[in-house]
This record gives C-alpha cells, structure tokens and sequence, in this order.
C-alpha cells in the first residue's frame, strides 16, 4: 500500500471524527417556529427537510448550522433578525410532513416562548415614552400591556411600563425584532419554550 | 460501444434532473419569496412538496422518526412516505440508489476521476464489506435512533447533504460526506453504497420483491463482465453467470443497468416479472469459466466512460 493511500485513508478517519464531534456539540436552546410540541419532541420528529424554511413567507425560518449538533438542520428564528409574523395560515406547520410543528389552528395556539423585559435596559421603565413593544404586538393588550404609574419622587411625570402577561404572550418576538435599545444588549428577549423545565 | 451506454446516460440525467430540482427550489425560495402557494415544487430528498399537492418523504427517515419519537406517526407522514415505499418495492428498492440519490451520482464521479487521474490506487479493505452490513447499518440507525430520541442518520446523512446544502444552505453531515469523498476518489471500494449506508441497506431490505429486475438468456460465456461493471456487488451476479439463476433476485441490485451494457454477448437484459417468472433457469449453457479478476486494483474493465 502507497503511502499516499495511508495518509488519504488517516485523513478521511480523522474528517470523519470530525463529524462525531460536531454531532455532539452544544446548541443551547433556540426559538422554534410555530407548533412544536417541546424541544425534544422537535428533535426527534424533525428529519431536517428545510420545508418549513423554505415555506415561511418571511424567510425567518432558518436551519440551525451544522455546528450546532443535534440541532443540525433543524428551524429556529433570531427574533432580533426577524421576528416571526404569526402568519394566518402559517404556512410553516402546513409544510412540515413529520407533525414535528403542528396542531396551530390560530394565534393563540402558538407557544414559542415568552417576552422578558430587561428592567435595567427598558427605557419606558426610565419614565421616557417608548411602548414600541406594546405597538408592534401582535396579540397586543392581551399578550402586553401598559401599566402607568407615578413616577418615583416625581409627582407630575408618568410612567408607561410594558408589561408582558406570559400566559397570553406566544413569543413570536416581534417585540425584540423592533426594540430601540441595541446597546449594550436589546432591552426584550424571548425565552424559548423549550428552555423552560417542563418543556 | 458508444451507443450500448443510452442506460447509463439516462440514468446520470435522472440523476443530475432530481439535484437540480432542489437546488432551483432553493434559489426560488431565496430570491422570491415564498414557494408553498405557487410554488411547483420544494423540498429536499428527506421530503418534497409538489404543486402544493403530491408531499413525497423518505420512508427511511419515516421509520427514524416512528423510532424516535415513540409514537405513531401523522397520517401525512405515513402517506406521503408509504407512497414512496410503495414505488420503490413494486419496481425495486434499491433503484432508489442507481438513479435518484445524489451521493450515489457523486461517488460514480469521484470514481471516474480516481480511476482517470489516476489517483485511486490500492484498496481500503482486502475485501469489501459484506453486502448484507447496510442492512444491519440501517437497523442500527433505527435502534440508535430509538435509544437517543433523534432521526440519528438524519443528522449526517451523505445522501441528503446536497439536496439539503441546495435547498436551505446548511451543510448537515460535510466532513463525513468529505470523508466518503476522499474515499471514493482513492480508493474507489463504493465503501459506502456496498456496505455501509443505512438507506441503501432498507431499500435493500424491500429489494428483492420488485418487479423489474435484470435477467440472463442464454449464452452466457462467463466472462464476468458484468460482475466487474456491477456497481452495487459482484457477488450478485454469481447466480447468472453460474447459470443457476434465470435473473439477479438480491435486493443490492440497484437497476443500473452496467452489467448488461458490459456484457459482450447481450445476454442481459432489464424483464418484468415476479420472480416465478423470470427465475426459469436458463438451459445449461456451462460456459467456460475464465479468470476472475477479484484482485484487481480497481474494477476497469467495463467501465469505458
Ligand atoms: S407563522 Fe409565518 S412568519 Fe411565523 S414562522 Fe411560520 S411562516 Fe414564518
Ligand atoms: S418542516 Fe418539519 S421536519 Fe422539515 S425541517 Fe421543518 S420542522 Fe423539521
Ligand atoms: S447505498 Fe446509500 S449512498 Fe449509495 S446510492 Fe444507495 S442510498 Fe445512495
Ligand atoms: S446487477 Fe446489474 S443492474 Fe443490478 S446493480 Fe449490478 S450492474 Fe447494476
């Protein structure tokens, strides 16, 4: 045997070892496009068709790089990116062939995640006018709402808080698509639902 | 012998057709938008959406899913993979492997250009794998899949890396599929499609039913032209070359018609039939046995591209 063909033969093992790494790689937890279940019930359904990609209208919906182990192909949405617009149809769970998104007849069934408000970074909780959140809600006065009140030590200025009520937010994180605070860090996140223990 | 190749042709444009398919899909979706409402068709091999209609899946992929998540699985998805099932075992299962999957088109180029260039020399193993493995390598995939609560292949699948880089740009399972390349371009075993790919091993599993299949009149020489074109295993070609088998019954078989092209008598030919019918043994026409060239470096006689 060529010594070339030993080294070919090194070389191919050890990119294919390569591959077992990358297989095992952290993903954290990412947001999932409408209609999945839970996160392990995403990962074992989906079969990493690009569908539900390929389907969103808005092109929010991306495969997970290869890098990302078991997550490898599978949809998430950087909300601060683009935010998922809770579709009518969601044409996204209508392509997925495995039922890895499904059951979403209407808004109120999505179950993405859930807004937080960054209560050091919020400039409406500073008492300055913002309510950007409020006003690009989708599911606006139920999923958010504004609690006003007197500003501390200030008797004549109000206060206009977003408030987020997480049984009715869906988190599809157009809140954090549009916030005007960047830096240091956007001012709302979505914490996935499947971060959360029950999931 | 030019024109004695039109199978091969048409097979690599089938090939070619079905990559080009996902990859325009892809550069549709990501130039215009939407593709499910007026889209004509989207997807990739794992599964594909035609004129908003025809949804067809990999029924292996089906199987790592019922595995994986432990539950029956959407009325969607077993109809759309039954029917892809459903093909494949009326005509032949493994015809999936001759003349639609993507890995298989490029481990037939990396092949050629080893042998060409020259670089392809020696073997990975003495012999090859057993032909049987990728059966195993399948109910492995489904056990492991099973046990981790993932459609495990699906996660570095050669066989839908292109598709899937093509469709949504996100190369799941590159340094295996490098490997295999790099494998296929120096040591031209077909390690993969022979022994080891987990698909190819179910579609063998529901490949021996099929409907068409490659039988032999006689006259047979037994030069084993045709076990050196053969691109899924030599061995099975055995039976008809022995003369004890009116036509090749192993599910290997991948419908890509080399040994009737190589054969210099045209004793081969594609028939349709179940295996009643075409399993009549051909009258004995003992041929002559020649030297078996097993030990060759590289299987090249039969393969003039
Ligand atoms: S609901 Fe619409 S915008 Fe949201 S992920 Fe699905 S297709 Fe995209
Ligand atoms: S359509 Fe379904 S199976 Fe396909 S990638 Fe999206 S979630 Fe996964
Ligand atoms: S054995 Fe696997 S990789 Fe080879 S042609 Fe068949 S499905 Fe494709
Ligand atoms: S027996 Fe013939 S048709 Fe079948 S895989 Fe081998 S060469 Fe191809």
């Amino acid at each position: 045997m060529s010594v070339m063909a030993r080294i070919v033969k090194v070389a191919a093992g050890f990119v294919a070892g390569w591959q077992v790494l990358e297989l095992l790689g952290e993903g954290g937890f990412l947001l999932r496009p409408p209609g999945a279940a839970s996160e392990a019930d995403l990962l074992a359904r989906c079969v990493r068709c690009g569908k539900c990609a390929l389907a969103c209208p808005y092109h929010v919906v991306k495969a997970a790089p290869s890098v990302m182990g078991e997550h490898a192909g599978t949809p998430c949405i950087e909300a601060r990116e683009g935010a998922c617009r809770l579709c009518e149809d969601f044409p996204c769970v209508a392509a997925c062939p495995t039922g890895a998104l499904r059951d979403i007849a209407e808004r109120s069934d999505v179950r993405m995640g859930v807004a937080v408000i960054d209560r050091e970074l919020c400039i409406a909780l500073r008492g300055m006018r913002c309510e950007v959140c409020y006003r690009v809600c989708p599911l606006k006065d139920e999923a958010v709402t504004i609690k006003y009140s007197l500003r501390e030590g200030d008797d004549r200025h109000a206060v206009f808080e977003p408030v987020i009520h997480s049984d009715a937010c869906v988190g599809c994180g157009l809140c954090v698509e549009r916030c005007v605070i960047s830096d240091p860090a956007v001012a709302i996140r979505i914490e996935p639902a499947g971060a959360s223990p029950h999931a | 012998m030019a024109g004695r190749r039109t199978t091969s042709w048409l097979r690599h444009g089938v090939q070619c057709a079905a990559l080009a398919a996902f990859a325009l899909a892809g550069a549709y979706a990501a130039l215009n938008g939407t593709v499910a409402g007026e889209g004509v068709f989207f997807g990739t091999l794992s599964s594909s959406t035609t004129r908003g209609t025809l949804v067809l899946s990999d029924p292996f992929a089906a199987f790592e899913v019922i595995a994986a998540s432990r539950a029956v699985p959407s009325a969607g998805l077993a109809a759309s993979a039954g029917l892809i099932a459903a093909f494949y075992a009326l005509v032949r299962g493994r015809a999936f492997c001759g003349w639609l999957c993507p890995f298989g088109l490029v481990s037939e180029i990396a092949n050629w250009i080893g042998k060409k260039t020259k670089i392809a020399r020696g073997r990975l193993l003495r012999d090859p794998l057993p032909r049987h493995s990728k059966t195993v390598a399948g109910g492995l995939v489904l056990a492991a899949s099973a046990l981790a609560g993932l459609p495990v292949f699906e996660l570095l699948s050669p066989v839908a890396f292109l598709p899937r880089l093509f469709a949504y740009g996100v190369g799941v399972g590159l340094w295996l599929f490098v490997a295999l390349v790099a494998v296929e371009l120096f040591f031209t075993d077909r390690l993969w499609c022979r022994g080891l790919c987990p698909l190819g091993g179910f579609y063998e599993a529901i490949g021996s039913v099929g409907l068409v299949r490659v039988a032999v009149r006689e006259g047979c020489t037994g030069c084993e032209a045709c076990k050196r074109a053969c691109l899924a295993d030599p061995r099975i070609l055995d039976g008809t070359v022995a003369g004890t088998a009116g036509s090749v019954t192993a599910g290997d078989c991948m419908l890509c018609g080399r040994c009737i092209e190589a054969c210099p008598v045209r004793v081969l030919s594609f028939g349709v039939g179940g295996p009643a019918l075409l399993y009549r043994k051909s009258a004995p026409a003992a041929a002559p046995k020649e030297a078996a060239c097993e030990d060759d470096a590289a299987q090249d006689p039969g393969d003039e591209r």
